[in-house]
Order: C-alpha cells, then sequence, then structure tokens
C-alpha cells in the first residue's frame, strides 16, 4: 500500500529527519520526486535514510560510489538533481554518509557553493526582468528576488553548521 | 620528494593509506579499517570516497585493478613515504607522552 505526501524543504537536514520520523513509524520511502515523497508500509524503524548532495563528482564518480554504496548494504532511494536519497536497514547496523567532521564540512561548502550560483542567477534574473518594465515583468522580477533572498538564508544556515562543526575541532587544537 | 599532504594526517587519511598497502576496493577499506581499529573507526561512505579521490589527486594511492564496477586502490611510493613520515611523527609524540605522564603516575 503506498502513500503519497508533498512536502517542501527549505533544509536537508530536517527532510532527512522527517523521513526517518515516517520510517520509525512503519512508512518507507521508496520513491520520490520534486515535493512528492511516496511511501510504502513496511515494519516500524526497519530503514534508516541519509541525503547527501553529489553536485561535484562526475557521472563515472557517481557509478562507483553507488557500487560502494551497494557493497555496503546500502540503497539509492532517489537521485535527482545532483541530491541523493540513501537507505539502509537499521538491522544491518547504524548508518552515516560522513564520518568526520571535514568531509562533513566539505559536504555543506559544497552546497552552499551550488546555492550560491542559483542565488545570483536568480538576482541576475530579477534585475533583467526588473529591467523590462511590464507589470509582468516586475513581478516576476520580484519573485526572482524573493527567491535569491529565501536562497541566501538557506546558505547562511549551511555554513554556520559549517562553521559551529570546524570551530569545535579547531578548540582541540 | 615533496610532502604533498601536511603532518598531521587525519585519522581517516592514515588508516585508508595503511590499509591500501594491500590492494583494496571501497567498501574492503571500510571493513579493514573497521577490522583495525577495532570498530573504533566506521568510515561513512562520503567520507571513504572523497579522501580516495583527493589521496588519488596527490599521487598517494592509485588504481591498480578494476573489476566489474569494483575499483582496487593500492598505495603508491610517495604514498608510502608519508606513512611512513607519519609513524615517525607518531613514534616520537607517544615516546614523549609515555616518558613524561608515566613519570606522573606515581
Amino acid at each position: 500500500m503506498t502513500i503519497v505526501k508533498r512536502r517542501i524543504f527549505f533544509n536537508y537536514e530536517k527532510e532527512e529527519k522527517w523521513i526517518n520520523k515516517m520510517a520509525q513509524e512503519g512508512l518507507h520511502l521508496v520513491k520520490y520526486s520534486l515535493t512528492k515523497y511516496t511511501f510504502e508500509e513496511g515494519e516500524a524503524g526497519a530503514y534508516q535514510y541519509r541525503i547527501q548532495y553529489l553536485g561535484d563528482q562526475s557521472e563515472e564518480e557517481n557509478e562507483e560510489y553507488f557500487q560502494i554504496l551497494k557493497d555496503g548494504g546500502i540503497e539509492v532511494v532517489a537521485f535527482d538533481m545532483n541530491w541523493a536519497i540513501f537507505r539502509k536497514k537499521s538491522e544491518e547496523g547504524s548508518f552515516d554518509i560522513f564520518s568526520d567532521a571535514s568531509s562533513k564540512i566539505r559536504h555543506y561548502h559544497s552546497i552552499s557553493k551550488m546555492l550560491g550560483i542559483l542565488a545570483i542567477v536568480n538576482l541576475f534574473l530579477g534585475f533583467l526582468n526588473f529591467s523590462f518594465d511590464t507589470t509582468l515583468n516586475i513581478a516576476v522580477s520580484l519573485l526572482n528576488f524573493t527567491v535569491t533572498i529565501i536562497i541566501l538564508i538557506m546558505i547562511s544556515y549551511y555554513l554556520r553548521r559549517a562553521k559551529k562543526l570546524s570551530d569545535q575541532r579547531a578548540s582541540l587544537d | 620528494m615533496s610532502n604533498q599532504v601536511e603532518p598531521p594526517l587525519t585519522e581517516t587519511v592514515f588508516y585508508i593509506l595503511l590499509a591500501v598497502k594491500t590492494p583494496l576496493h571501497g567498501y574492503g577499506i571500510i571493513q579493514e579499517v573497521e577490522k583495525l581499529t577495532d570498530n573504533r573507526i566506521s568510515l561513512g561512505p562520503g567520507t571513504l570516497y572523497g579522501a580516495i579521490k583527493s589521496l588519488l589527486n596527490k599521487g598517494l594511492i592509485e588504481l591498480v585493478h578494476e573489476d566489474q564496477r569494483k575499483k582496487e586502490y593500492q598505495l603508491t611510493g610517495e604514498g608510502l613515504d608519508v606513512l611512513k613520515q607519519e609513524v615517525g611523527r607518531l613514534e616520537e609524540l607517544l615516546r614523549n607522552g609515555k616518558r613524561i605522564l608515566g613519570g606522573e603516575e606515581r
């Protein structure tokens, strides 16, 4: 029996928490595509889910990476726009994508870089649309500017998380 | 020979280099490091793969075998040198630590 839920998340960590909360309740994510989450009913807590951004990798590298995951009993539930959702059976042990601070920090930075480019593009489109002076264009330009601001908020969240981790590490020096 | 990795090596890098003294594929490295550290260090696949790419880039490991989709890596000569230097550095730390702390134990 499948259940579909629709959600929008502004940060992947909240998304991951929610997907795992569903899994704890016996709903396991089996398909994902832009705001649409498809779940299958199953044993409560049977799977653990993780999300990773794979933007800096080539297709060949992704293939190799997915093979390493597969060897470790990790399944690729969804892979779209460089974002991947993985899952592993809880009975096979704990499951973290990153085991040290520097790789976690690199992950946050790589996401921030991608978002930074999106923000710049939106800002540029905003100004472009604004310059066209029709009501429609001005309306769209406001949308562009709003999106830019939302993205900047997301970037600041990830950069703060990265800084917190790197400060924790530095405190040991 | 230039030292392309700044000491100290992180535990992740140290153990990956150590593990691939004999050729291993990705998941094999994770298992070997768990064995070597008695399950203290369980490398995350994201961490492992990022490190593999970086070490390949720096010439400390190399691809030695490809079987279907499994790629096997091994330490290069430079990688071995870096490891030996690091073990030497750690020996000095250990020596001094044991000596000085050993004295204070009374």
